[in-house]
């Protein structure tokens, strides 16, 4: 019965969605917590990340690995007793700025952040800045994260940060960017609380920005 | 030497009198709000013309092209002004000619995330799709293209840059959505190949009519296909290997076949992982040199491909051309001539095109040090 979880491990690592989805019926069916295949998966996709950085994998294998996830916790999510359980990572507002339709970035950060347990509202892309301040308001997010691939489209970054300073909801929320043009210096200078320099980056930035709340 | 002995000298990796610099083609143009600006400053009064829908480009006049002494001269398959090529839509957004909608978000028309129209077909769906018209598409162009590229071969002494079709991997992702593109080269490998096939075998007709007719006239035919992101590739070595060099293999082939025109490829980000492939395949030539990205030092790229592989590009465009001074611009121009220039094999511009934003001082300055520090026997410390 043990060896179920590393099996799931294994079949998502092949980037196989059959294997893991059957698996993760069997576990099921032999009564291994929910919990527990969740958090296996998510174990497994923290290997996923892994290989990813040290260039054992690259965009389709992240991607492939992203859908087999998503697969895979909406066969899981229904047994969960308490499916907000899988949320206790934190939540997260995720958009690219207005005036840049580039999403493919903001997109594989969304699914790692999901397979990472964040509750995440997406808000797409071409966002206004209004958009951003009012879902923070309303959306009550540990974390908002940011992505811009234009040089033109970067400084919309610094009027999020601005507004939400205005409003007072600053201090409510840690910010994260990313994205082509962005760095470390660049992420200072206008005030925001991390940079990502990938999907998986990102994803560990939001971690420690989710760790390091009052 | 005149223009075109100039970039001829570099691209046979021969030191030139001066290195060659372009600007106005397809990925080294001015989006047409910097280009209006520098106008302004340069008190210039002509009317902009569009280059490029996508990108939103001008066609660079002859008054600038010569005032910072260019030696390219670009020819693409349709006469600007350039137009929505298929049809324009209510809202205001139009289908490409492979029906892929882009809608203007900001500065340039991008694809929306319905944008693809392939982003749920089927494999058999591929073969009732309406593809472009090779042989209709040929014919057009040759008739636009013929005469131009003959005036600029015979009466000017310009390199004659004719930007491709050739754009496969990017416009077959541009149908099916890069999600699923990607995802299917795992999934369903056998539907992303035939998405591919479909596209390179109009690419492969089109320059098959075209090649033939003006390729007496070119010095470079422009390719592209993006092979990687800011921070490294976007796929593996062996997935590359596997589904797209064999198709980029034969293309290279045909168009060696049709012209002696060098092959300038195109591919932004971090691509130093795939150049050794890309020239044993007959790439003689790489652009824009993305050098902010991963493992784009000029420095190292030299030393490791410079005696294969000419550069084309290499001045910053993320960091130091927008925000940058004209100090730090020349200082930029004066670091990638020092970098890549020796015996030949550079051609100075931009990392791709200028965006909006750019103050034209710095345009002017980029031109005006490659001239300075560009000439043979100046020496740069």
């Amino acid at each position: 019965m043990v060896d179920k979880l590393p099996k799931i491990q294994d079949s998502l690592l092949d980037l196989d969605p059959e294997k893991t989805v059957e698996n993760i019926r069997n576990a099921l069916q032999e009564d291994i917590a929910p919990l527990d295949i969740v958090g296996s998966l998510a174990e497994a996709m923290n290997k996923v990340g892994e290989k990813y950085e040290v260039g054992e994998f690259f965009l389709p294998e992240l991607m492939m690995a992203g859908e087999i996830m998503k697969e895979a916790m909406s066969i899981v999510t229904p047994y969960l007793k308490r499916p907000e359980e899988v949320h206790q990572m934190g939540k997260v507002v995720l958009g690219t700025v207005e005036g840049d339709l580039h999403d493919i970035g903001k997109n594989l950060v969304g699914t790692m952040l999901r397979s990472s347990g964040f509750d995440v509202v997406d808000l797409g892309a071409d966002v206004p800045v209004r958009r951003f301040v009012e879902s923070v308001r309303n959306e009550k997010p540990n974390i908002v994260a940011i992505s811009a691939l234009l040089t033109s489209t970067m400084d919309k970054m610094k009027e999020i940060v601005d507004e939400l300073n205005k409003e007072g909801l600053r201090k409510s929320v840690k910010i994260l960017v990313g994205g082509a043009p962005i760095d470390e210096e660049f992420a200072k200078q206008i005030g925001a609380d991390a940079y990502g320099k990938d999907a998986v980056d990102a994803v560990r930035k939001t971690k420690e920005l989710a760790g390091s709340e009052d | 030497m005149n223009h075109r002995e100039r970039v001829l000298a570099a691209l046979e990796h021969k030191e030139p009198d001066r290195v060659p610099v372009d600007l106005g083609s397809t990925n080294t143009s001015i989006h047409i709000k910097a280009y209006e600006d520098l106008k302004r400053h340069l008190g210039l009064k002509s009317e902009t013309v569009l280059l490029d829908m996508m990108q939103q480009l001008a066609l660079i006049d002859e008054p600038v092209l010569r005032r910072f002494d260019i030696d390219t001269r670009q020819i693409r398959s349709s006469p600007p002004p350039a137009r929505a090529p298929k049809k324009t839509l209510p809202d205001g957004s139009y289908l490409d000619s492979w029906g892929v909608r882009r809608a203007k978000v900001g500065y340039y028309y991008d694809m929306p995330s319905d944008g693809h129209p392939l982003r749920s077909a089927s494999i058999d769906d591929l073969d009732r799709y309406p593809w472009p018209d090779p042989h209709e598409g040929a014919e057009k162009a040759i008739e636009y293209m013929e005469k131009r590229v003959k005036y600029l071969h015979e009466k000017t002494d310009y390199a004659v840059v004719y930007s491709s079709s050739i754009n496969f991997f990017e416009n077959s992702w541009y149908l099916t959505g890069f999600q699923r593109f990607f995802t299917d080269l795992i999934r369903n490998p056998s539907f992303a190949c035939r998405v591919m096939d479909k596209v390179v075998e109009y690419g492969a007709k089109f320059e098959s009519e075209v090649l033939p007719e003006i390729g007496d006239y070119i010095d470079v035919v422009r390719t592209s296909d993006d092979l990687a992101t800011q921070n490294g590739p976007m796929l593996s070595l062996e997935m590359y290997r596997k589904y797209v060099k064999p198709r980029q293999k034969k293309i290279f082939q045909l168009i060696k076949s049709k012209t002696n025109a060098k092959i300038y490829y195109h591919s932004c980000g971090s691509v130093s992982y795939f150049l050794d492939d890309l020239a044993e395949i007959g790439v003689d030539v790489i652009n824009p040199v993305q050098v902010s990205a991963k493992n784009m030092d000029t420095k190292m790229l030299k030393e490791r491909f410079g005696d294969k592989l000419c550069f084309w590009g290499a001045i910053d465009t993320q960091r130091v051309l927008p925000y940058g001074s004209v100090k730090d611009v020349e200082e930029e121009v004066k670091k990638r001539i020092r970098d890549l220039a020796s015996n030949g094999g550079y051609i100075l511009c931009a990392v791709h095109n200028i965006q909006p934003g750019v103050p034209p001082e710095n345009i002017i300055a980029m031109h005006d040090a490659a001239k300075k520090w560009g000439k043979h026997n100046v020496k740069i410390q």
